[in-house]
């Protein structure tokens, strides 16, 4: 008979390994579950020092414990006297306590007690002998006692919640496999053990992402009330062309701070020129004034979220350039009326409101003849087409205001 | 709250980014030539009002540097269809370049070069190929000295000293004459002789006909007035020692000089200021007309002072006045000289030069529309 019960045992336990391929300790972070989800508890064992092979035994209770559905992960108590406080550390609910002794007959007398961590109260125990274990039994039948008290002493564990306050729509991981939403009320009862850590991250919309390390302790009225610090609906750019020309830029944003669209304008009166062969006895002015402005539009996007301290971006924008030559005229400039800006940039944000940038890029510039172009540049023109001639290198940076 | 030092080391990388950035700082330049652009304005004058026998367009290959910039193209002083050509000239303060460009059964070649290292008068030294000639140029760029090259024959070099120690030139310009031998051009000089306190002044004239110059003393009162010296013009209202001046002392300045009357000269006159120091001469039928280029724009003004106009010649320079005896009328020659500097390696840039002539009483009416504007 007791041999049947193992071979069932075994082959129940092979069975339950196959089906689900659990492993026998769970994520570091705690699962907590809302409404009426399964509650799964992570089990400290406590197994006191005996005259036995100690791995092999604690090899098959944790084989034994982490077969059952209600068990989310199997510790080991690393010390004899402070395995409840490692128990709070380690976010076990459930501390399972083992002790042995020699039995009648050469049999093993084994004393087992389920204690809740946080409470040190004690929610089930028992003993019963069994003859010495084989390795195979310790991986089957022989815990089956300590196994079958194990719903209660999990549902006898304080019942804990915390409530998750944020806005509507605010996506939450790190809570649960599956990321949590928060619902229209603004709020969201989180069933978890205590205590419990957790590293969470949110997504709310039209604010910062935010995230963090949460510690339930099990504390009536709990809650983790998500930031809400909104995003900037705009910014502004104070900046340098290739560090010489000076520009501005006003950019709106959109899509959680993804994207932009904005204006620029670039001004080529006055720059600061610093030629590399000058004579030191003719040195040419340190400010150059050339009488053109370029005003444009552009779009981009942010390739990093919001309250990264990194934020590569993409843009690309259409200018125009209107000449002033001594004030006395203001056109288009006939050579290169038009033009376009592709650009690939990084900022560096310093706070929320201030970041600093730079970007690299190109200047395709469009014109009834784009050999006059060309002829317009003192050398940087890479490619000249019938209407079209394309500058490099573009290089930007500057400063970025948001509110 | 956050940590300061993460806070310190945002700032201290965001100082060290401006700071990179800054060293960024360059001779970059963008894709703009205000001259050329306010040039374009001229390219569609040309295009409606133009003389077909005068639009010219040159492109080749140069490989020199010294071409790149501060470089003109200044074509024969013909009718450019029995001789197909011109001359690049470089003018800067450092040096003088000329070469020779000919265009011969559609191809363009180079037969003549030559160059200085010396050249105090920069930019306004005064580059002027003889009149029906290919191989003859003035050179006015020691200001003590005129100089005729010969671009065939070196032996036929001359050089003429205008001044001795103690005398500088005043202002200087060349100009065709109005009336009977009408592409004779004329180089006029003021001089100015210092001597124990006295200023003494004289004029000169070089016939590019006969290649003899005429010095003659003369005296006006002349203003001290730092370099470069100005374009002096022939004034037909003020009698037989006439001139109407360009100088530049606080501003561009025309100044009027009346006959001598010795004992005492006549006192100098400023009519009005200029916003450019005069750079050519044109004729309104007899009258001569002042042109003062700048950067980008060159303004007309009669001798009396009139502002007549102005054009949007950016980087058009005018050449010279040419008198078409078929059409009994003037034909204004402008250049226009660029290069792509496009080539990385030793093959050169490309560059184009362009010659147009419009009538000078079109060009005269145009520059009075844009004064209405």
């Amino acid at each position: 008979m007791r041999r049947a019960a193992f071979a069932l045992g075994l082959l129940a336990a092979f069975l339950v390994a196959g089906a689900s391929g659990q492993a026998s300790t769970a994520p570091a972070g705690g699962d907590a579950s809302t409404g009426e989800a399964t509650r799964q508890v992570r089990v400290l064992v406590a197994l006191a020092r005996g005259d036995f092979d100690r791995e092999a035994w604690l090899r098959g209770l944790t084989l034994a414990l982490a077969r059952n559905g209600l068990v989310s992960g199997v510790l080991r108590a690393r010390s004899a006297e402070s395995y409840l406080d490692q128990a709070n550390r380690q976010d076990c609910a459930l501390v399972l306590e083992i002790e042995t002794a020699a039995g009648e007959g050469g049999s093993t007398r084994v004393a087992w007690r389920y204690l809740d961590a946080l409470s040190r109260s004690v929610l089930a125990e028992g003993s019963y002998a069994a003859p010495e274990p084989t390795e195979r039994d310790l991986s089957g039948f022989f815990w089956d006692e300590v196994e079958a008290a194990l719903p209660a002493a999990v549902s006898s564990v304080r019942y804990t919640v915390f409530t998750l306050k944020g806005k509507p729509g605010s996506t939450v991981s790190g809570f649960s496999p599956k990321p949590l939403v928060i619902p229209e009320s603004g709020e969201l009862e989180i069933v978890a053990d205590a205590p419990s850590t957790y590293r969470w991250r949110a997504t709310v919309p039209g604010s910062y992402p935010a995230g963090g390390v949460f510690a339930f302790l099990g504390t009536e009225g709990a809650a983790l009330e998500l930031p809400d610090d909104g995003l900037p609906p705009w910014s502004v750019d104070a900046g340098l062309l290739m560090g010489q020309f000076p520009m501005l830029r006003y950019d709106r944003r959109f899509l959680s701070d993804r994207a932009f669209v904005g204006f620029e304008l670039v001004s080529y009166s006055p720059g600061i020129f610093l030629p590399k062969d000058s004579p030191p006895d003719d040195r040419p002015p340190l400010f150059v004034f050339l009488p053109l402005v370029q005003p444009g539009i552009h779009v981009g996007a942010r390739l990093a979220a919001a309250d990264s301290a990194f934020r590569p971006y993409l843009s690309v924008g259409a200018f125009t350039r209107i000449m002033f030559p001594d004030f006395r005229v203001l056109a288009f400039d006939p050579v290169a009326p038009v033009g376009i800006l592709p650009a690939i940039g990084i900022e560096y944000g310093t706070s929320r409101k201030l970041a600093v940038w730079v970007e690299v890029g190109d200047h395709l510039y469009f014109g009834p003849n784009g050999y006059l172009i060309a002829a317009s540049n003192p050398g940087n023109v890479l490619w000249i087409s019938d209407h079209a001639a394309l500058e490099i290198p573009h290089a930007r940076f500057g400063v970025r205001f948001a509110p | 709250m956050r940590n300061p030092n993460i806070r310190a080391s945002r700032i201290a990388c965001a100082i060290l980014a401006i700071t990179f950035a800054f060293g960024t700082a360059s001779c970059w330049m963008p894709s703009f030539d205000p001259a050329l652009s306010t040039s374009m304005e001229m390219d569609a004058f040309f295009a409606e009002k133009g003389v077909d026998a005068w639009r010219k367009y040159y492109s080749f290959t140069v490989k020199e540097e010294q071409w790149e910039e501060s470089t003109e193209f200044v074509p024969f002083r013909n009718d450019l269809i029995t001789s197909d050509g011109g001359f690049l000239v470089h003018r800067d303060g450092t040096g003088l370049g000329i070469a020779k460009l000919e265009r011969t059964g559609g191809l363009i070649s180079f037969s003549w070069s030559w160059g200085r290292d010396f050249n105090p008068l920069g930019a306004r030294a005064l580059v002027e190929p003889l009149v029906g000639s290919i191989d003859q140029l003035l050179i006015l760029s020691d200001f003590r000295k005129l100089e005729l090259l010969d671009t065939e024959n070196p032996l036929n070099n001359k050089s003429i000293t205008l001044f001795g120690e103690g005398q500088s030139p005043v202002a200087f310009g060349t100009e065709s004459m109005s009336t009977g031998a009408e592409n004779q051009v004329y180089l006029r000089i003021l001089v100015r002789e210092e001597l124990s306190g006295s200023v003494k002044d004289h004029f000169g004239q070089f016939d590019f006909s006969t290649s003899t110059l005429g010095l003659g003393p003369d005296e006006f009162s002349v203003p001290r007035f730092p370099f470069p010296p100005g374009w002096v013009a022939y004034d037909p209202a003020l009698g037989s020692k006439p001139w109407s001046v360009t100088l530049n002392l606080a501003e561009p300045g025309l100044w009027r000089f009346g006959a001598s009357v010795s004992p005492p000269p006549p006192p100098a006159e400023l009519v009005t200021d200029l916003k450019a120091l005069g750079t050519g001469t044109i004729h309104d039928e007899a009258n001569p007309r002042i042109l003062a280029e700048g950067p980008f724009f060159t303004d007309i003004y009669s001798l009396a002072g009139v502002h007549l106009g102005w054009l949007p010649t950016g980087s058009w320079r005018f050449a010279f006045e040419w008198w078409d005896s078929a059409e009994l009328r003037w034909i204004s020659v402008f250049t226009r000289f660029a290069v792509v500097t496009d080539s990385k390696d030793d093959k050169g840039n490309i560059a184009f030069a362009q010659v147009e002539g419009v009538p000078t009483s079109d060009l005269l009416a145009f520059a009075a529309e844009k004064l209405g504007n």
